[in-house]
Order: structure tokens, then C-alpha cells, then sequence
């Protein structure tokens, strides 16, 4: 779980890198950043749920 | 650029190491008092030296050497290649232009113990010394200089209005910098050393662990004030060409920040709690002081105050949530003082800062593509490379040494030795 939200952290950034340099209007520039964040937002989600459940298994 | 009135800034840096310092040891227990002020002393220390040996190479400065590639029409500037060891640099003032360069190289070595210190207060009470010295390195010496490079050195961030039309990532006082850079790490830290023993019962409930020390706390808060203000007012001057009224705006907005962030924090704890928290408050204020140095003097007052408002609220529930439902022992509140406040910052200068050139809407963009950055290459970078060195160095202290506390573990005597009674040396092991 761990490795796929750090994964997804790296493919928010990217999708982020290649809205700057695919897309020329601003506003699809906007709605791609965002759309990578919110990527980067489900990479960080999963590596909390990571956490949670590997503490769960130590107890 | 006035060298002087640099020097002087870059001088009061360390300040706002000593007040983390306190910070740091006051909101961790008694036990692991002396080891956590040594360990701040050993941050701050192996940061400086890698820094100038290695990380200042990478980190570079604008119009230096660099590595960089061709990708979608555009040169993307993504690494220094300055000489090691900071060489090319004449203190002996025989080349004006060593004198902006060994000024650069004095702030981000000053600012590189700074991001180091962050993480110690995720880590407080179990993470080992030498792993501490280990982690340090790894910042001062790779996540920290690329990040530096890409925002102060001239790199792909500041290039965005240039490359792309739209408008740089702006970062005048080190909120992603030195903050939030830091507090990543302190949130990669925090889930390799996993919680303190005694601090989540089986079913998951959370028990509080108290501060052993507000009053340095909160002495740290007014120390960081100066240091901060040094910080912000010197990155000001050499990477965005402010003047002595633009740092008079500086030393007035960090002011102004950091008490929205501490009255907020007052605020919502009073209501929520029927009296202040004084350790949540003194977390707002140092909130407030990071989200501002964001900005610098690029916004008016009443934005600074707006935007330590909303840190300091944003504090007090993001250490809740972290603590109570993520699960993850902060005992300091350093990703959220750090990471969570400093990425507010880091979108507020978009929203509220005046700019001379480039639209509203670019300035947010490219805020957001700096945020960006930082979570999704960064995080991951600090995340792995901390991993890796848990491998060959285990982070976490053993179980007795949890209880024992750090202090008698690592340095082998207590910070108070006329103190010796710990309330849960009386709980059946």
C-alpha cells in the first residue's frame, strides 16, 4: 500500500509537470494541477492507511 | 543589495534555532530533556557541514553552474553544479561578486540546521542519536539543496514564468523551503519510528503525553520571533531585492502573522476546551510566523493577520486529526506547524500577495505547481531515503529504552538528575 501511494505521490507531481508543458491555456493548466493534486492527495491518503494498518498488525 | 544590513538578518538565524530548540525539548518529557537539546546541537551541526561540503554544490545560486535537460521545448533547470566544499568563493574580498555568493551560502547554511531541527520533534523520545546525525545529513545534503536550487538558485520553479508564461513560484522567507521541507521529513520520521510506547491503548485510543516544559515553550516562541524575522528579512534582501522599507514591511508582517496564528489557537482552545492550551497556542504562533514567511512584505498587514489567523486555526484541528484519527505520535506538532502551516502560506502569497508583474490566477498556479513539488517529489524522495537508512541504522530506540527515557539510554544521565520520579515507573510493565 506503502509503494503505490508513494507511486501516486510521483504521478500527481507528473501529471502537474506535464499539464505546464502540454497544455497552453490557462484554465486546462488549472484543472490538470488540480486534478494532480488531488492525486497526490490519494498517494498521501494511501500511505496513511499504510501506516494505520501496519500499526493495527503490530498490536 | 545592502550587504550590511543582510548580514545583520542573516546573523539573528540562529535564534529561531534556539527557540525550536526549546520548543522542541519543553513539549517532549523529562526523560529525553538532554538528549533532545543534544540532538538539536548535532542536527544543527551536521547539517552546516554537509551543507557547505556537498549540499551548496547542488543548491547552487542564480547565474551559477548547472545541471539541466531539454524536455517539451523548454531547458529545465533542475540542479546546481557549483564547486564542492563551496570553493570559488573569496572571503577575502578581493571579488565583489564572492561577497552575494558567501551571503547565500551563510543563509542556506544557517536555514539547512534549521529544516534539520523540524524533524526532531516528530522523532522526540525515541529516535535514536546517531540515526538523528544520519537523517540530518540526508536532508542537509540532498532534499533540502534540490528544493533550494529549484526555488532560490535560479531553477525550473522560479523559471516558470519565463518557460511557461504564467508566473515563478515565490518563496520569500522559506515557508516551503526550510518549513515545509522539514516537516515532511518530520512526517516520514514520524511513521518509521512509529508512536511512543504507552501512547495508544490497543483499541487505538490515544493518551495524552504532556509537555514536560511550557515555560520554555513558550520563551522559545518569542526567541524564534527574532530568528524568524532574521530569516524572513534576509531572504527577502537576497533572492527578491528588497530594500530596508521592504524590510520593515518583513519585520512587521512576521509580527503581525504569528500573533493572528497564537490568537486563533487561544481562541479555538478556549471555546473548544473552556481555557487556553498553551501548548496549542505556542504551536500557533510559530504556525503564524511559518505561513508568513511565505509572503515577506509582498502582502499587506491585514493579509499577514488573515493569513496567521487561518494557521493558527488550521493548527489546532490538523494536530487532532494527525494525533486522534492518522494515528501518527507528533509529539511536538511539527507536521502540522511545519508542513500543514507552511503549505498554507505557500498558497496564501498566491491569493493575497500584490505583485509588480503576472496575473492573480498565475501567481496561484504556479503556488500550487510549488506545492505540488513539494508532495509529490519531495515527500516521496525524504520518505524513501529515510526508509533506506532505517535499514542499515534502525531509527527507533528498544522498548526499555522507550520507558527508560533517551537521556539515561543514549547519554547515560538525565537532563534533571534531582528529578527522578516518573509517574509510570509505578504501572506494572
Amino acid at each position: 500500500m506503502r509503494v503505490i501511494g508513494c507511486l501516486l505521490l510521483l504521478s500527481g507531481f507528473f501529471v502537474v509537470v506535464a499539464a505546464m508543458v502540454l497544455m497552453n491555456s490557462f484554465q486546462t493548466r488549472m484543472g490538470f494541477v488540480v486534478a494532480g493534486g488531488g492525486v497526490e492527495v490519494l498517494g498521501l491518503g494511501l500511505l496513511m492507511n499504510g501506516y494505520k494498518a501496519t500499526r493495527k498488525e503490530q498490536r | 543589495m545592502n550587504p550590511v544590513l543582510c548580514l545583520v538578518c542573516v546573523m539573528l538565524i540562529p535564534l529561531a534555532a534556539a527557540g525550536l530548540a526549546l520548543i522542541h525539548q519543553g513539549l517532549g518529557r523529562s526523560r529525553s530533556a538532554a538528549h533532545a537539546m543534544l540532538a538539536s546541537l548535532c542536527a544543527v551541526a551536521i547539517s552546516a557541514i554537509v551543507f557547505v561540503a556537498i549540499g551548496f554544490s547542488w543548491a547552487g545560486f542564480v547565474g551559477g553552474p548547472i545541471h539541466s535537460f531539454a524536455a517539451g521545448g523548454v531547458r529545465w533547470d533542475w540542479l546546481g553544479a557549483a564547486p564542492l566544499f563551496g570553493g570559488g568563493i573569496h572571503f577575502d574580498g578581493s571579488d565583489a561578486a564572492s561577497l552575494n555568493k558567501s551571503l547565500v551560502l551563510c543563509l542556506e547554511m544557517f536555514a539547512a540546521g534549521l529544516a534539520a531541527m523540524i524533524p526532531l520533534s516528530a522523532g522526540t523520545d525515541r529516535w535514536r542519536l546517531g540515526p538523528i546525525c544520519l537523517g540530518s545529513a540526508l536532508l542537509a545534503g540532498l532534499g533540502y539543496p534540490l528544493f533550494v536550487h529549484w526555488v532560490w538558485g535560479g531553477g525550473w520553479l522560479t523559471q516558470l514564468g519565463a518557460n511557461f508564461g504564467i508566473s515563478g513560484f515565490v518563496d520569500a522567507g522559506g515557508a516551503g523551503v526550510i518549513q515545509v521541507i522539514g516537516g515532511l521529513m518530520a512526517l516520514a520520521v514520524a511513521w518509521i519510528t512509529g508512536s511512543r510506547r504507552g501512547k495508544y491503548a490497543d483499541d487505538g485510543m490515544a493518551a495524552a503525553i504532556p509537555g514536560h516544559n511550557i515555560v520554555l515553550v513558550l520563551f522559545g516562541c518569542l526567541l524564534a520571533l527574532v530568528g524568524w524575522i532574521g530569516l524572513d528579512s534576509a531572504v527577502s534582501v537576497l533572492f527578491y531585492g528588497a530594500g530596508p522599507q521592504q524590510v520593515v514591511g518583513v519585520v512587521i508582517n512576521g509580527m503581525l502573522s504569528a500573533s493572528g496564528g497564537c490568537l486563533a489557537a487561544v481562541a479555538i482552545t478556549r471555546v473548544r476546551y473552556r481555557k487556553p492550551d498553551a501548548s496549542l497556542s505556542a504551536n500557533g504562533w510559530v504556525a503564524g510566523l511559518v505561513a508568513g514567511s511565505a509572503a515577506g512584505a509582498m502582502v499587506s498587514p491585514v493579509a499577514a493577520i488573515n493569513t496567521g489567523l487561518i494557521a493558527g486555526a488550521l493548527v489546532t484541528y490538523m494536530i487532532e486529526i494527525f494525533e486522534l484519527k492518522l494515528q501518527v505520535d507528533d509529539p511536538g506538532g511539527a507536521i502540522s506547524v511545519h508542513a500543514g502551516a507552511g503549505i498554507w502560506g505557500l498558497v496564501a502569497v498566491g491569493l493575497f500577495g500584490h505583485f509588480a508583474d503576472g496575473t492573480r490566477g498565475g501567481h496561484v498556479l504556479a503556488q500550487l505547481i510549488g506545492v505540488a513539488a513539494l508532495l509529490g517529489f519531495m515527500l516521496p524522495l525524504l520518505y524513501g531515503g529515510n526508509l533506506l537508512l532505517n535499514r542499515f541504522a534502525p531509527y527507533r530506540v528498544d522498548n526499555d529504552g522507550d520507558w527508560q527515557g533517551m537521556d539515561i539510554r543514549e547519554l547515560g544521565a538525565g537532563a534533571y538528575p534531582e528529578f527522578v520520579v516518573h509517574a509510570d515507573e509505578f504501572v506494572p510493565r
